[in-house]
């Protein structure tokens, strides 16, 4: 199908403009929070986090195969999965900070210091911006296996963030697979979905965009050293 | 010393409502009016044209000379909201106040009316403006949403950028 990537990407952003709709507008402010009108960050903040995992397991993946059978396929999907991973966590953190100073109150900065949670969760993320960073330099394959090594250490970062918060010390709620996620309201639920699949789509349709891109900037540097 | 500083704590918390203590001066409210009860008595009543929703409103009473009647001010906005402040026989230079509480409106209300009767005649319409204040929150939550078009929006205009350096550099290589 010749736009199917432009359909996804429409189909996500629609998706998450539906979710903003059903957030603000359709469900009230919520009860028990004692900022109700910020609490509908819940409905973008939850599924960016999500997407971030994923984008980080995938330069996890990534990097093992390019350890495991040096395959440059897998080196680029490690590479556009770190930069896609830094911008969904970058919505996660950030929207998660508004909605922590307004639900929790307090100084932010001590708040990332003394919560397992926020503090394993910017590391990870602060971890792949050294990865990407680290990328911006000419792709030798010395290169490539030292940013799949550390590509790799995301291994140990991305469990250690996912359950910070239920085995160290947090105040950030815990809902995924537990007995909380059965026990949410239904409207709750849906607008979670909702937003999950729509982030999902989005990912997949920048995904695809920008590893089309790597593809074409490898296609033209590897000519252009043919040339030379 | 115990019943000391009980009978000092108790005289502190009936300050605030002594009648003395109302504010009845101009700078205390930002709207006045003057109610002719009789030809030398004047109840001048001080209240604030805004009522935020939320937060207790007062209206406070002056009654300049004194009276030889009893007096009954009512004040009304109507649909059984309203509160009468009495004023027995043989006040003078009299001083008091009354409040509608912070929920007596849910939503906002322009030229609101709050009628003042006295024994029971309807004398004067204060109109006052009822205003809801936006949500502390709200400001999170903007900032929190501006996150998502912000960082999605910068993304598209890096890979667009390099699209575009990288397409010019083909286009030159072809040429």
């Amino acid at each position: 199908m010749k736009y199917f990537r432009e359909l996804v990407g429409s189909l996500g952003f629609l998706l998450i403009l539906c979710t903003i709709y059903f957030g603000l507008i359709h469900v009230g402010p919520a009860k028990f929070f004692t900022a109700p009108n910020a609490q509908k960050l819940f409905y973008l903040h939850v599924p960016s986090g999500l997407i971030t995992y994923l984008a980080f397991m995938m330069v996890v993946g990534g990097s093992s195969f390019y350890l495991y059978n040096k395959s440059n396929y897998a080196d680029s999907i490690a590479k556009c999965s770190a930069e896609l991973g830094l911008v969904f966590g970058f919505m996660s953190l950030a929207s998660g900070t508004f909605w922590m100073k307004a639900e929790w109150g307090g100084d932010v900065v001590s708040r990332f210091l003394t919560d397992m949670r926020l503090a394993t969760t910017l590391a990870m993320w602060l971890l792949y911006v050294a990865y990407v960073v680290y990328r911006r330099q000419p792709e030798t394959s010395n290169v490539k296996k030292n940013a799949a090594i550390l590509g790799l250490s995301g291994m140990l970062m991305i469990p250690l963030s996912y359950f910070s918060s239920r085995f160290l010390r947090s105040h950030h709620p815990v809902i995924v697979g537990t007995e909380d996620q059965g026990s949410l309201a239904p409207s709750l639920r849906l607008g979670l979905y909702m937003g999950l699949l729509g982030f999902l789509l989005l990912y997949y349709f920048l995904f695809n965009l920008r590893f089309r891109l790597e593809r074409l900037e490898k296609n033209y540097f590897q000519k252009r050293m043919e040339n030379t | 010393m115990k019943y000391l500083l009980a009978f000092s704590s108790i005289i502190m918390l009936l300050l605030p409502v002594s009648a003395d203590s109302y504010c009845h001066q101009d700078e205390c409210f930002t709207d006045k009016a003057e109610l002719f009860v009789s030809n030398d008595q004047i109840v001048h009543i001080y209240y604030n044209s805004l009522f935020e929703i939320g937060e207790n409103w007062f209206i406070v009473i002056w009654l300049e000379n004194g009276t030889n009647n009893d007096i009954d001010l009512q004040f009304d906005f109507g649909g059984d909201i309203s509160k009468t402040i009495e004023i027995k026989n043989g006040s003078s230079n009299y001083t008091d106040s009354l409040s509608f509480s912070g929920s007596t409106f849910s939503s906002e209300k322009f030229d609101t009316e709050l009628n003042v009767s006295f024994n029971g005649n309807k004398s004067m319409i204060l109109e006052i403006d009822v205003n809801k204040k936006p949500a502390e929150d709200m400001f999170y939550l903007w900032g929190g949403m501006s996150v998502f078009w912000f960082a999605i929006g910068t993304y598209v205009l890096y890979i667009s950028n390099k699209l575009r350096v990288l397409s010019k550099r083909i286009e030159e290589k072809n040429e």
